[in-house]
């Protein structure tokens, strides 16, 4: 796995046991759905985190990337 | 006014006017220089004038100087640079600006183009409007000195001086002594917990008054022998909404003193008072006017007021139209719980998280409350998915470890709050960033 996919997993664990969901394990090809057990909020939370990490918001300015697992969501910060 | 009562010969002139680290003023000393102020600078008569206001001996005299001169006094933060008041006073069409010349007299620096002055002595305090412009709200001394209760207090009070002078807070606290005969102990610009604390005892400050953040400040990081030697007749909160548990380490830290908080603001002046040691305001004070004269009422859940002590108005040479209003909203927003009415916070402090409306102070409520949190500031985090989020930043009690603290923090907000409630980011800082008038920034960028 890529080092952003590793820092995109990393800060999904923190999120995910600040929710009392520390037993989930998330991979590349987990899908960013419901079936995880994060809401929007708590997405939001985890792209406020990944901008402190990398510098980068691929959300800023109104863009709405589609995004269905994690690697889609780490590739996103790869291209910036 | 302040004039007719520095050389009224009311107070003792040998008696001490300001106490600082460096050393002390006698009001006889002040009286000196208000006389030698007024002859000098005689041409100001009736003019519109700027004063950096500093609390001290040629501060007092210079602030006394004008009103005996019934000029329109315009108050300025004395540790704004140079060329930054000049271009203030220029822009709210001010005749001059007097600045200490560093000899302990004043400096005149006159300016083109002014108003012609009302006539009448005014004093008007700048503060900072919303759209970065001042707000110039003008008092008289009269306005000013209504709530001012001279005479109670058997003893000639040494006052701390925890507020701006130039602000509403601080000129009520100076009157306040003043009236009284008393003293001013006024602490250095560095803001250190110890050293105040240091001055409060070395003076023998009896009576302070002070922001919430202010007191939490001294409370938590000044020598606690220093605390537990003083000896407060009266320890008063303003400024800022006060809590439950605050007011209760206030009375553990100053048991014989008498604990009040009030509410005022500049427009309105001074408000209310409370000193039954519970946070918030008898709801009582909704049903009639209250003894000074004093209205409130409640609308969309703000609290709006109508009071004697109001300003005559906004300056109109500053960013607001001219007239005071009626019934003022204060921007304060409140809830009824039974027979007590609880401040939520400042309308502009809510943090909206994807729709849902946050008030920083419940959430640091929740936060403080939880062991190992010395002191914490709640404030919005721009989200580019929700809009805002929560975040905080706590000061954490000493030796505590931060990631088991974080770790508390995270469950006790799981436990008693709202997801769009939970703080997302979480930092530790050494100490609380604190605005120029002694508040918490909550609108502060984290």
């Amino acid at each position: 796995m890529s080092e952003i996919e590793r820092q995109v997993i990393e800060v999904l664990h923190i999120v995910l046991k600040n929710r009392g969901l520390q037993s989930v394990t998330v991979a590349p090809e987990t899908r960013l759905d419901t079936s995880l057990g994060l809401e929007s909020l708590d997405f939001a939370e985890v792209v406020v985190r990944l901008e402190e990490k990398t510098g980068q918001d691929p959300f800023a300015d109104g863009r709405v990337p589609q995004v269905q697992t994690v690697s889609e969501l780490a590739a996103l910060y790869e291209q910036g | 006014m302040l004039d007719v009562l520095i050389s009224s010969g009311a107070v003792p002139g040998r008696r001490p006017a300001v106490v600082t680290r460096q050393g002390v003023s006698s009001w006889r000393e002040i009286e000196a220089l208000l006389a030698e102020f007024r002859q000098e600078h005689a041409l100001l008569r009736r003019r519109r004038v700027g004063l950096c206001f500093e609390a001290n001996a040629s501060g007092l005299a210079a602030l006394a100087a004008l009103a005996a001169l019934q000029c329109d006094a315009f108050l300025i933060d004395h540790r704004m640079p140079l060329r930054q008041s000049l271009e203030l006073c220029r822009e709210i069409r001010l005749g001059a600006l007097l600045t200490p010349d560093g000899q302990g007299g004043i400096a005149v620096h006159e300016l083109a183009g002014q108003q012609p002055g009302n006539g009448e002595a005014s004093v008007t305090i700048l503060t900072s409007g919303s759209t970065g412009k001042p707000k110039a709200a003008r008092h008289t001394w009269r306005s000013l000195s209504r709530p001012v209760r001279s005479g109670r207090l058997g003893e000639a009070p040494c006052w701390l001086l925890a507020y701006r002078p130039d602000l509403y807070a601080g000129l009520q606290v100076i009157l306040q002594c003043l009236l009284d005969g008393g003293t001013l102990a006024v602490p250095g610009p560095d803001g250190d917990p110890s050293a105040i604390a240091e001055l409060m005892l070395k003076a023998g400050v009896r009576f302070a008054s002070a922001t919430p953040s202010y007191w939490r400040k001294l409370l938590l990081f000044a020598d606690g022998s220093l605390l537990g030697r003083m000896n407060l007749a009266q320890a008063t909160l303003g400024g800022e909404v006060v809590d439950q548990q605050l007011l209760d380490a206030m009375k553990r830290a100053f048991p014989e003193a008498r604990l009040a908080h009030i509410f005022a603001t500049t427009e309105l002046g001074r408000c209310f008072s409370v000193s039954d040691g519970r946070a918030g305001f008898p709801a009582a004070y909704l049903q009639e006017p209250l003894p000074d004269g004093v209205e409130l009422r409640i609308e969309n859940g703000e609290l709006l007021a109508r009071s004697p002590n109001s300003m005559q108005g906004y300056d109109e040479c500053s960013s607001e139209p001219s007239e005071a209003e009626d019934w003022v909203r204060t921007g304060d927003l409140v809830a009824v719980k039974g027979d007590r009415v609880h401040f939520l916070g400042r309308k502009t402090d809510i943090i909206n998280v994807g729709g849902n409306k946050v008030h920083p102070i419940e959430v640091e409520r929740v936060v403080r409350s939880v062991p190992g949190v010395s002191d914490v500031r709640v404030f919005a985090k721009p989200s580019s998915i929700a809009g805002q989020l929560v975040a905080c930043e706590v000061v954490p009690g000493r030796g505590e470890d931060d990631e088991a603290l974080q770790k508390r923090i995270v469950e006790a907000c799981r436990k008693q709050l709202a997801p769009h409630q939970w703080p997302r980011i979480i930092r530790s800082t050494g100490k609380m960033a604190l605005s120029g008038a002694q508040k918490t920034l909550r609108s502060a960028p984290g």
